[in-house]
């Protein structure tokens, strides 16, 4: 089975794909919290050119969950910033 | 230009227990459907419009930062059940469980599973914030005991009697059947009544106790009637012996 993927363009960019986001859907796992847990989904995008090459720098939306109803408003996926592991400094705690 | 390291990592989304518990419901028993959609910042090339032919210095492509997005539809992708199962139990969500409950067999052994079953609906409910569903299908498992102990020890059901009385007549023939542990019946039937009151629905108009607080006291009250219970069918498995004389078919008149 593909994993899920998400085609990610600019609102002029009359429908271009500008990045292709695949979600490792198999790997998502859950880690305790005090009040509930944290869904974390592995994805991976591209392109992912380092420096100031085309690369997604932040990420949010939302998660909607064994609901189907389209207004939905699902779980927020707070802002989570995709740069390359190496440039994650200390303050990116919440980052993979 | 490649990357130095793959660019793979992750979004992260925080539940509640609340988010769990609903989740938990809607999927009814079957793999989870979900559907994720994306916004995100990026870095893009950039093509300018027009390169007049008198400034060749101008660069030819340039970049820029701007907002990228999928077409609002999402992906929507499943979670099979056993991965929604693991990832409940990693998350932390069975740590919250009430008890562990003894398992019976034997011939109450399909009642006492679906009165199993129904606690664990009953604490999803208490969970997911339903207090007032939570305490009627607490008293669903009140109601089925009584069945569960009467079909285990071959005892015959009492016709037009109520369930609190059928219970107190229960804990005095295991009392009598079991002179070692006689004071299991009068537990039994102690704990019955006050899961019996505790479920009523008269017993909770008016009440100035928070109706959360009500709806978990009653669906814990519940689950120590069931651990209680099915302590007492683990210990004593086999039919009570009963005799014509100590069991009337008749209301007592000879």
């Amino acid at each position: 089975m593909s994993n899920p993927t998400l085609y990610l363009s600019r609102w002029s960019g009359a429908g271009r794909t500008d990045f292709t986001v695949e979600l490792d859907a198999p790997s998502i796992t859950a880690v305790p919290s005090h009040d509930g847990c944290m869904l974390r989904l592995p994805m991976s995008a591209k392109p992912d050119e380092v420096g100031f090459g085309a690369s997604l720098l932040m990420v949010h939306g939302k998660l909607v969950i064994a609901e189907s109803a389209a207004n939905n408003p699902g779980h927020p996926c707070p802002n989570a910033e995709l740069v390359p592991q190496l440039h994650c400094g200390p303050g990116s705690a919440h980052l993979a | 230009m490649q990357s130095w390291y793959p660019n793979y990592t992750a979004v992260q989304v925080p539940l509640t227990w609340r988010d769990m518990a609903l989740a938990e419901i809607a999927r009814k028993s079957d793999d989870v459907t979900c559907l994720l959609e994306l916004a995100a910042i990026a870095n893009i090339r950039h093509q300018p419009p027009h390169q007049p032919a008198q400034s060749p210095q101008l660069p030819t492509q340039a970049w820029m930062t701007t907002v990228v997005r999928d077409n609002g539809t999402g992906v929507t992708f499943t979670l099979l059940k056993q991965h929604w199962l693991k990832l409940l139990k990693d998350g932390g969500f069975e740590r919250v469980r009430l008890v562990e409950l003894p398992v019976a067999s034997g011939a109450a052994g399909p009642t006492w599973s679906e009165c199993m079953r129904l606690l664990q609906r009953a604490t999803v409910e208490l969970r997911s914030g339903q207090s007032e569903v939570a305490v009627g299908t607490s008293r669903e498992v009140v109601e089925g005991i009584v069945s569960v102990f009467e079909r285990q020890f071959g005892l015959s059901a009492p016709k037009g009697k109520s369930l609190p009385d059928r219970s107190k007549e229960l804990a005095g023939r295991i009392g009598s059947a079991w002179p070692d542990d006689k004071y299991a019946g009068e537990m039994l039937a102690g704990l019955y009544g006050a899961a019996w009151s505790w479920t009523s629905s008269e017993h909770h108009y008016g009440s100035r106790v928070p109706r959360h607080d009500e709806a978990e006291f009653a669906v814990g009250l519940t689950a120590a009637l069931l651990t209680h219970a099915g302590h007492l069918l683990q210990a004593h498995p086999d039919p009570i012996k009963t005799n014509a004389a100590a069991e009337p078919a008749t209301n007592g008149q000879q």
